[in-house]
């Protein structure tokens, strides 16, 4: 094969990913218009009000921490002052180094308990149960260090008394409504197992009793950039796929699960970086497994806040591992890829998520290497470079203006006119080595997978760049 | 030149995308505009109407402005609202001024070629004025197989006449499994007692045993006397655990002990929970033996659920759960009990 041959091929390879990869995007925008447009709709009435009777299921909140002892506090405050009928607070204690459980024990008269709970699942030892004597909803759990998230989750499971569980992260910030939103798919359909709720980023938000209350955007860039990505992935994504029960990822900042269905699935996986996404790709298979009918949601209202790195070592941390998460994931369950038994998430969502959001990074950069040793090569004409950059960034920020468009649609909490400037320039600005960057990161997040290089759960340090208010 | 060809395209295909994403800026940000201008007339619509509303409830007669076509689903909204959180005359008194301001007309209009949304206000509006007029136009909607429609026009038609309605609601409840149990428990409590009892015990014992299972929750909204009926004949019948449970669950009137005692050594963990926590709520003396004997059960919950039904029965007090934690030998229930005894000092 000549060079030429080779170059025109390498070129049309690309140039058929990039239009798939995006065409399957812009799909998945429009099936979100339509979902968003139907659930807005359908909710007039359940606006009105909502006066709780013994219909709504008690649920378990689940709060993991581990080193938290700066903002654990204001966090369980503000979960205990929900919008909800009747729900417990369960915090996980991880073996935490820092002051956690002592911070616990002094702002909510913490004593120990006696607890007996059935250990369904695994975990690392219990050492010891407190119940709050000036909150009863509130449980404590304290627990040897299991290294991982999922530990805790699992050891929270086994405390929990109530049908459903809420898995949030400590830092997360929950709006006061948020349980009653993410359970109305367990009201509107019993066969509901998981239901996932919209993340959005609480940098520039103005926070006050653990609620936010004013939003805003982040000053600073990369905090800006994840706004857009965010709304991208949970408005465009994961909108779309729920609609035809695809849904791989319920982020572990915030996720409702019917806790009697993950027991028997197994709980969450000790040894996965992407322990949310494992979880629910099992629930899919449980369930087709035991032919049971169900149904995996998402309510596109943003329900919590969360805090997203401003510093690029941290980010890089997160992005690798997010990356290797979704390898292992992929990997552990290729059985299902193309698998007539999988369903439609073995004929879509999966095979969507190993060529396009697994795969993407190598491709991506592949493209940007070889183009910029043809064009060093001069075998790229003006014209050609004028339509890779039209091409390439047009259709990125094509798919940033239609999930702020969805948002506008949906929910929309940046209301100012300024925030649709911002987050459209930044929807520009982030396709000129921001994305370039994350496919970076996400490649060496491959590399590590392939290498089984060790990694860890990770602690990520906590900024808490919202604004205080008052 | 055919490699010349893709790149035209391609180009072109890049400034199309470009004056698309334009455009779509501009859309954005004209639309944000006009929903800000779109919220401040809210706030002043809803400002106005409040103090209308508030005025109507207290029994005085306001002098209502017309209301302008942009404004009426603010007003609806509101108007529901305040309809939503009254009981009593007050309600009539909203009616009143609904009715004088022309709400009703504008309900209609929007039941006929109303969006959506628009559709399932005016229902909602058209039930709470118990508008007799609509009613040929509301049944088409309970049979609909969209949920929220059918949910919305069954409570309109029970708002409106509960009698004439409920045998098409009761149809519905049994014969589709999409209605939220929590709004069609709003719907019979509306519809009252008197209403559902006779109909909705007739509905149960005809239903086979999985619909059983989803009606005989509502029993809590009918005459106890029919409840109690419907629960003896059920539980007495059925092999099915699943209804078994339910009944077990519902029942509140201790002249089912005898029966919720004959299940004490049900095979079905789930229906030995439920007799605990039946024991719980009804048990006498000679029950406590019973659920002793449960501490030692050999599924958690039906432990736990026979250490809390103790803790309930309001003559056993905390020495008495201390005396029957020390004499109880297996270690599974001393422990059990020893975590109730703890909840019940917390609380």
């Amino acid at each position: 094969m000549s060079l030429v041959h080779l170059i025109l091929t390498l070129e049309w390879g690309i140039l058929l990913y990039f239009i798939c990869l995006n065409g399957c995007y812009l799909t998945l925008s429009i099936i979100s218009l339509l979902a968003i447009v139907r659930h807005k709709s359908t909710r007039v009435l359940d606006e009105l009000s909502h006066r709780f009777n013994g219909y709504d299921p008690p649920i378990s909140i689940l709060v993991p921490a581990y080193n938290e002892e700066a903002l654990i506090a204001t966090s369980v405050n503000s979960l205990l002052q929900l919008n909800y009928g009747e729900y417990e607070v369960i915090v996980i204690n991880d073996g935490s180094k820092d002051g956690t459980l002592d911070v616990l024990k002094r702002e909510f008269s913490l004593t120990p308990f006696p607890e007996v709970y059935p250990k369904v699942l695994k975990t690392k030892p219990i050492k010891a149960v407190y119940r709050s004597t000036t909150h009863p909803a509130l449980k404590v759990v304290d627990k040897e260090n299991g290294g991982s998230k999922a530990d805790s989750i699992n050891a929270g499971i086994n405390c929990a008394y109530h049908p459903l569980f809420c898995c949030m992260d400590a830092d997360s910030v929950l709006h006061r409504d948020s349980l009653r939103r993410a359970v109305q798919p367990f009201l509107e359909d019993p066969t509901t197992v998981a239901a996932g709720g919209s993340l959005r980023i609480s940098n520039g938000c103005t926070v006050s009793g653990g609620f936010i209350v004013r939003s805003g955007l982040p000053k600073n860039i990369l905090a800006l950039f994840q706004v857009n990505e965010y709304l991208r992935a949970f408005l465009a994504g994961r909108v779309g796929w729920s609609t035809f029960n695809s849904l791989l990822i319920i982020s572990g900042g915030f996720g409702l699960f019917h806790r009697e269905t993950v027991v028997e699935a197994g709980g969450y996986r000790n040894d996965s970086l992407g322990e949310d996404m494992e979880l629910v790709i099992r629930l899919h298979r449980y369930c087709r497994k035991t032919h049971q009918p169900y149904r995996i949601a998402f309510v596109p209202d943003p329900m919590c806040w969360t805090e997203a790195p401003e510093r690029l070592d941290v980010l890089r941390k997160q992005r690798i591992r997010w990356q290797r998460g979704l390898s292992e994931c992929i990997a552990w369950n290729k059985d299902l890829l193309f698998c007539k038994k999988a369903g439609p998430i073995g004929w879509t969502a999966l095979p969507f998520m190993a060529i396009f959001e697994w795969l993407s990074p190598l491709v991506e950069l592949s493209g940007y290497f070889f183009f910029v040793i043809f064009c060093a090569l001069g075998m790229v004409s003006v014209k050609g470079l004028l339509a890779f950059l039209l091409l390439s960034i047009g259709f990125g920020v094509l798919l940033s203006m239609l999930s702020l468009f969805l948002e506008e649609l949906a929910y929309p909490i940046y209301t100012k006119p300024k925030h649709t400037v911002i987050l459209f320039l930044a929807a520009i600005a982030e396709n000129m080595g921001y994305r370039q960057l994350n496919s970076y990161w996400r490649l060496i997040g491959i590399v590590r997978w392939a290498r089984k290089s060790k990694e860890h759960w990770g602690e990520m340090k906590r900024e808490a760049s919202w604004i205080t208010a008052g | 030149m055919y490699h010349e060809l893709v790149l035209d395209i391609v180009y072109h295909v890049g400034v199309l995308l470009l004056i698309l994403i334009a455009l779509l800026f501009v859309f954005l940000f004209l639309h944000r505009l006009w929903s800000i201008y779109r919220d401040r007339r809210m706030k002043q619509i809803n400002a106005i109407w409040s103090q209308h509303m508030v005025d109507a409830i207290g029994g005085t007669v306001p002098k209502v402005p017309k209301i302008r076509r942009r404004d009426i689903l603010t007003v609806l909204f509101l108007w529901n609202r305040f309809q939503e959180t009254l009981i009593g005359e007050s309600r009539d008194r909203l009616n009143e001024l609904a009715r004088n301001s022309g709400i009703n007309h504008s309900a209609r209009q929007l039941l006929m070629n109303g969006r959506l949304s628009q559709r399932l206000l005016a229902i909602s509006t058209l039930g709470h004025m118990r508008d007799r007029d609509v009613w040929d136009r509301l049944t088409p909607f309970v049979v609909s197989s969209h949920t929220t429609l059918s949910v919305a026009a069954a409570r309109a038609l029970v708002q409106i006449n509960a009698e004439a309605a409920i045998t098409l609601v009761l149809d519905q409840i049994s014969s589709r499994d999409d209605w939220p149990p929590r709004k069609t428990a709003t719907i019979l409590q509306e519809a009252g007692a008197d209403t559902i009892s006779k109909p909705l015990v007739r509905t149960i014992l005809d239903a086979p045993n999985p619909i059983k299972g989803r009606l005989l929750p509502y029993v809590e909204f009918i005459h106890q006397a029919d409840a109690s009926t419907v629960l003896r004949q059920l539980a007495q019948q059925t092999n099915d655990p699943g209804v078994l449970s339910v009944c077990l669950r519902v029942m509140q009137d201790p002249v089912h002990l005898s029966l919720v005692r004959s299940h004490v050594r049900h095979p079905e963990s789930h229906v030995r929970k439920e007799v605990a926590a039946a024991l719980g709520r009804m048990g006498s003396k000679q029950d406590v033996k019973r659920l002793v004997g449960l501490l030692s059960d050999e599924a958690w919950y039906v432990r736990y659920e026979a250490a809390k039904a103790l803790t309930t029965l309001p003559f056993v007090d905390k020495p008495y759960l201390k005396r029957i934690q020390r004499s109880v030998a297996p270690r599974r229930a001393k422990k059990v009990l020893q975590h109730v005894i703890a909840e019940h000092g917390l609380s």
